[in-house]
């Protein structure tokens, strides 16, 4: 097979088209891997500004209620990880802001493709695109006449007549074309390593070689594919023809319907229903701000009882205070009730189309991509869930402070800028990789399914072969 | 034009499984798309009307109010809904996007947008309820199967399946010398072959956007739809005479399907993505701290103020309050000042909306500098704007939403100065002006 | 030696060999004659094991037992040698050489190409640029660097102009003189007769006769191939 191997890669060397053609892509994705970083880095900084900005104006609030403090409240800023440079997933159509703020969770607002005319419909031109479109495509046709131009010159009988296994040489077609594949993908894990070295932990450089793995995988599956065609087709053009109308199926076609399908199969409330139906479970709570509510009688019944005085004025702590985080933690299981019910409709849906993996290994490719630069879904849920523990931890504090330090009445009390300071700010971290792979195992499960099922149907079908 | 060669073509064409099968499924999906179209127009009507039928109730409840003599919900006892503040606070407003009757044909930017909001005297034009509505981001990156999408960028595909080995096959046969001789004029005979696809491809789509003109609209209400089919017919033109001159220098057939491809990459793929790429350098996405700036600390600054500094604010914003007579009368007036606080803000969040707004036209303008070698953008823009899915579409609701905010301020701080009692007649008025 | 023994073989119901009797031995050329469809290039496909036969059997020994299919000893030459076009002559026979487990100096390759009658300066041409008849040496280049003891050759001389025809023949003659089985299958009478000892008329599968090549003159042996093909 390893002379098979190096003819091949002499062949190619000896091609000038194939020349041009990698030195474009080499050239291409160390322009496009540099740009990125760039382009990635220059993004972090602005999150980091506007982080470092709206924590400064937190840091000199003068004086003043904490329970204003609550409403004044503070923002998220969804941030970048260094891989975004590599797969920005699904960050260009997600919002880059949330406001924090007591009583009520906002929605994470101002994507960054509403704001401007729409540009590419495929994303920036990153190396994911270059990866996931592109190069596919030129490993179609590398492949489609590898093994029936073998056939038609006659040679395939030469190479068996002179000792040769047939299963030998087709193999040896897939792992010289899966080794060009391979030295494109660790032409850009270099680059991207040494333009972000050092940023990298150990965490990044797993997913990093997740990212390198799931398309080391994925190319394997379309060169093999593509062979298998040739050697079903018998025919250049047919086997063409099919590997591209699968390769349109797979990248464009398929993820739409799909994505349709999935959507429809579990079904995700209208933002109008949702606000509805969370105002009429909040109304049945405590009205932080409406002395006539019922249920605020019960509950400074019973706090005055825990005291053991008469009066709220009596009191030696402010009931306001009380009534506020009281209302905040109805309102909190609201939305845990609510928004957990959107969260997991989001991930069944993740998962019906991970499942679709099993017919559309472009589908685990894109998932497992995003996945290992942090920039999918998954990822995005738990920003918006961090986000949402740290408004809940940022509300109590201050609604701590307006009860028990508070002595005197409503607005008596002035907390002062050190109280302010003491509140931490929120500090984002993805998440370990290692913690988040089971929601992956089905992507990877259906690559490799992929892999075993071409690896067999083509020895199967070399089996089957009648040379003539 | 030889007939013969045309009509013969169609022997090629319905011969070729591949060839026919691409066609029929790719007219499958445009139907599909269509009716995808629907599906979200119609849910946005849908919720359109919801919103609309529950806020005609609230304003029937008040009209009783009204009529019961009653000054507001039992619970709050502090409402007083004769007070033009609590009546207008009790007038519930929406402004709508309402989707175009040609969405079905392009749903454009529509998902990265919400289509309603609900108006107070607070709201700004990038308050956060006016995003997307909940919708799964991963499927937003791939996208919808949406006709515009289709033929921008599908359509190119099908004409490369259909044509790619016109005379490539003859060479990769050996009997392109054949041909030459049988016909003396191979580009002839290569132009009739290529027309045929053409034409085929032309009257199925044009056929398609008419359909929808005369299911959804009255087409000749519409000349809109005349635009799209002039865009589609000639973007479709010119693939076809770019893939023209492939197939005439061809090498084979295999060869010729690379071209094809790479051009298609190119135009569809490469460019946009490195234009958007770019673009997005120049401009980073927006974190608005400038708006969060007004939004919140310059806000809750202005609170801090000084009666007599927000009267002279309102004054500047709202000269129709009569400064001596109201100046006199700041004690009595302090009310109204503090109520009022809402229409310097809304001044602030004009000023800083219209900074967001050319900070994002700079962005426009870079990309449309772009336009003359990236031609699918402008394709894709241009369409978007006939069916009213586009960047600007929803400007103009934004720009919609701005005017029923400042109506509402303007409203309230007339009547407030002026001392109006509401009645149920006023309240009337001002669900007209108000909706 | 290469012998057939009552080789049966049809496709779909229609027999492409009837009980074919064939044997070459060493340092013999035996020409196939026959139409197209005549179940030349199936006879070949046997030898080679790429088609079983549904009965008979194919011997490359003396030894009874032995029905095994050796390519070891077989060196192929099919019509079109289409070797890699990028790669030199000189190459190409080095590639082949090391698939079929064998490794030789740049000297040793070269001497091969020049006893099959290529011209040195050509050695390190790419294949491209070849003629028909250069492939061809090629190709024999090909099974002799490996020593092959049985050559098949199916329509070798085809497209051959008729010095290369000629040089065909020259090759060949020298490699049965080393003591190699040749059969090669054609349809050019003049060449089959010039080259070959003995010569096999095949038609719709029937070995129909066998002619020693001495014994027959170019024309007689043209009358006697059409006076069976009309038969």
């Amino acid at each position: 097979m390893i002379n098979i191997f190096y003819n091949e890669w002499k062949g190619f060397l000896r091609n000038k088209l194939f020349i041009f053609l990698t030195s474009f892509f080499v050239f291409s994705l160390f322009l496009v891997t540099y740009l990125s970083v760039l382009q990635n880095k220059k993004q972090i900084e602005n999150q980091e500004d506007a982080h470092e900005y709206i924590r400064s104006q937190w840091d000199e609030i003068d004086s003043t209620n904490a329970h204003s403090a609550a409403h004044f409240g503070t923002f998220a800023f969804k941030p970048n990880t260094i891989l975004n440079s590599l797969d920005e997933g699904i960050n260009s159509v997600t919002g880059l802001v949330l406001r924090l703020e007591g009583h009520k969770q906002n929605d994470v607002a101002y994507s960054e493709r509403s704001q401007s005319l729409e540009i590419s419909k495929f994303g920036k031109f990153k190396p994911y695109l270059i990866f996931q479109f592109i190069i596919p495509l030129l490993l179609i046709f590398l492949s489609f006449n590898s093994y029936t131009s073998e056939v038609s010159s006659g040679r395939l009988k030469l190479l068996i007549v002179q000792g040769n296994n047939i299963n030998k040489i087709v193999f040896g077609k897939i792992f010289t074309l899966y080794s060009i594949s391979i030295i494109l993908l660790i032409i850009t894990i270099i680059i991207q390593s040494l333009f972000t070295f050092d940023e990298f932990s150990l965490d990044e450089m797993i997913r990093l070689f997740i990212f390198f793995l799931c398309y080391a995988f994925y190319y394997f599956i379309i060169i093999s594919l593509t062979i298998f065609l040739s050697i079903v087709f018998k025919n250049n053009i047919s086997s063409l023809s099919i590997s591209l109308i699968i390769w349109l199926l797979w990248t464009i076609f398929l993820p739409k319907t799909i994505g349709n399908f999935t959507e429809n199969l579990h079904n995700l409330p209208s933002r109008f229903e949702l606000k509805e139906e969370m105002t009429n479970d909040r109304s049945k709570g405590i009205d932080g701000h409406n002395p006539s509510d019922k249920r605020r009688s019960e509950l400074e019944k019973e706090v005055l009882k825990k005291y053991n005085v008469e009066t709220v004025a009596q009191l030696p702590i402010n009931f306001s205070g009380i009534l506020l985080q009281a209302d905040e933690e109805y309102g909190n299981k609201v939305w845990d009730k609510h928004f957990g019910r959107v969260h997991e409709i989001l991930k069944k849906q993740k998962r019906t189309y991970q499942i679709s993996g099993l017919i559309n290994p472009f589908a685990s490719l894109q998932s497992l991509s995003m996945a290992s630069c942090g920039t999918d879904l998954i990822h995005h849920l738990d920003f918006l869930n961090a986000s949402e523990s740290y408004r809940r931890y940022f509300v109590e504090a201050l609604n701590n402070e307006y009860t028990f330090v508070s002595t005197s009445g409503d607005n008596a009390y002035l907390s002062n800028n050190e109280f302010f300071r003491s509140i931490n700010d929120f500090i984002y971290v993805s998440p370990k990789f290692s913690l988040f792979f089971h929601y992956y195992f089905l992507d990877a499960l259906s690559l490799t399914i992929w892999i075993l099922i071409l690896i067999f149907s083509i020895n199967y079908k070399l089996r089957k072969i009648v040379i003539q | 034009m030889n007939l013969n060669i045309l009509l013969y073509e169609f022997h090629h064409f319905i011969k070729n499984k591949a060839k026919l099968f691409s066609f029929i499924f790719f007219m499958a999906i445009c139907v599909f798309s269509i009716y995808n179209g629907i599906v979200i127009s119609n849910s946005q009507t849908n919720t359109i009307e919801d919103i609309t039928n529950k806020v005609t109730k609230e304003h029937v409840k008040v009209i009783e109010w009204f009529e019961n003599g009653d000054k507001g919900p039992e619970d709050r006892s502090w409402v007083n809904i004769e007070d033009p503040f609590w009546s207008i606070r009790y007038t519930p407003t929406y402004v709508f996007k309402y989707p175009s009757p040609l969405l079905p044909l392009g749903i454009g930017q529509t998902k990265q947008f919400g289509f309603y909001k609900k108006i107070n005297r607070w709201s700004s034009t990038y308050d956060t309820d006016i995003v997307q509505e909940i919708s799964n981001y991963e499927r937003l990156i791939n996208g919808d199967i949406d006709f515009s999408f289709l033929i921008i960028f599908l359509l190119p595909i099908l004409i490369i399946i259909l044509t790619y080995n016109i005379n490539g096959l003859e060479i990769d046969l050996g009997i392109h010398k054949l041909i030459s001789i049988q016909h003396k004029n191979v580009k002839i005979w290569l132009v009739n072959r290529m027309l045929f696809y053409f034409i085929l491809v032309i009257v199925s789509i044009d056929l398609l956007i008419l359909l929808v003109g005369l299911l959804n609209i009255g087409v000749y209400n519409h000349p809109t739809i005349f635009q799209i089919i002039l865009i589609s017919n000639i973007y479709i033109l010119i693939y076809f005479l770019i893939f023209y001159f492939l197939n005439i220098y061809t090498k084979n057939s295999s060869n010729t399907a690379f071209k094809m491809i790479s051009i298609w990459l190119l135009f569809c793929v490469i460019i946009p993505g490195s234009v958007h790429q770019y673009v997005n350098y120049k401009y980073p996405a927006n974190y608005m701290v400038d708006f969060l700036d007004v939004n919140r600390k310059q806000t809750y600054d202005v609170f801090k103020l000084e009666n007599s500094e927000l009267f002279d604010m309102l004054y500047e914003i709202h000269p129709s309050i009569s400064k001596e007579k109201d100046l006199e009368d700041l004690t009595s007036n302090k009310q109204n000042i503090r109520r009022s606080i809402s229409s310097i803000v809304n001044q602030m969040n004009i000023n800083a909306a219209y900074e967001i707004e050319k900070q994002n036209e700079a962005k426009n303008n870079l990309i449309r500098s772009t336009y003359l070698f990236n031609p699918i953008s402008f394709i894709q823009n241009t369409w978007n704007s006939y069916t009213n899915s586009d960047y600007y579409a929803y400007k103009d609701f934004r720009i919609k939403i701005q005017e029923s905010i400042n109506a509402r301020n303007n409203l309230m701080i007339d009547d407030l100065w002026s001392g109006k009692k509401v009645d149920s007649e006023t309240y009337k008025e001002y669900l007209k002006v108000l909706n | 030696m290469i012998k057939l023994k009552n080789i049966c073989k049809s496709f779909d119901e229609k027999i492409v060999l009837n009980n074919l009797n064939i044997e070459v031995k060493s340092g013999e050329i035996y020409g196939l004659l026959g139409a197209n469809g005549a179940g030349k290039s199936t006879t070949l496909n046997i030898i080679l094991g790429f088609l079983n036969p549904e009965s008979g059997e194919v011997r490359m020994t003396d030894n009874e037992d032995d029905l095994e299919i050796n390519r070891d000893k077989i060196g192929y030459i099919p019509e079109n040698v289409n070797l890699y076009p990028y790669l030199t002559g000189v190459e190409n026979l080095d590639y082949f050489s090391r698939i079929a487990g064998m490794k030789f100096t740049k000297e040793q390759l070269k001497k091969f190409l020049l006893e099959c009658g290529l011209n040195e300066v050509d050695f390190n041409k790419s294949i491209s640029q070849y003629s028909k008849g250069m492939r061809q040496k090629v190709g024999i280049a090909i099974a002799y660097a490996k020593n092959a003891k049985i050559y098949l050759l199916d329509e070798p001389a085809s497209g051959l102009d008729p010095l290369s025809s000629n040089e065909l023949s020259t090759l060949l003659r020298k490699m049965s003189d080393k003591g190699a089985s040749i059969l090669m299958a054609s349809h050019d009478i003049f060449r089959v007769r010039e080259t070959c000892d003995k010569i096999g008329i095949l038609k719709n599968g029937l070995l129909i006769t066998e002619i020693f090549s001495n014994e027959v003159t170019s024309t007689e042996l043209e009358s006697i191939y059409l006076k069976y093909m009309k038969d």
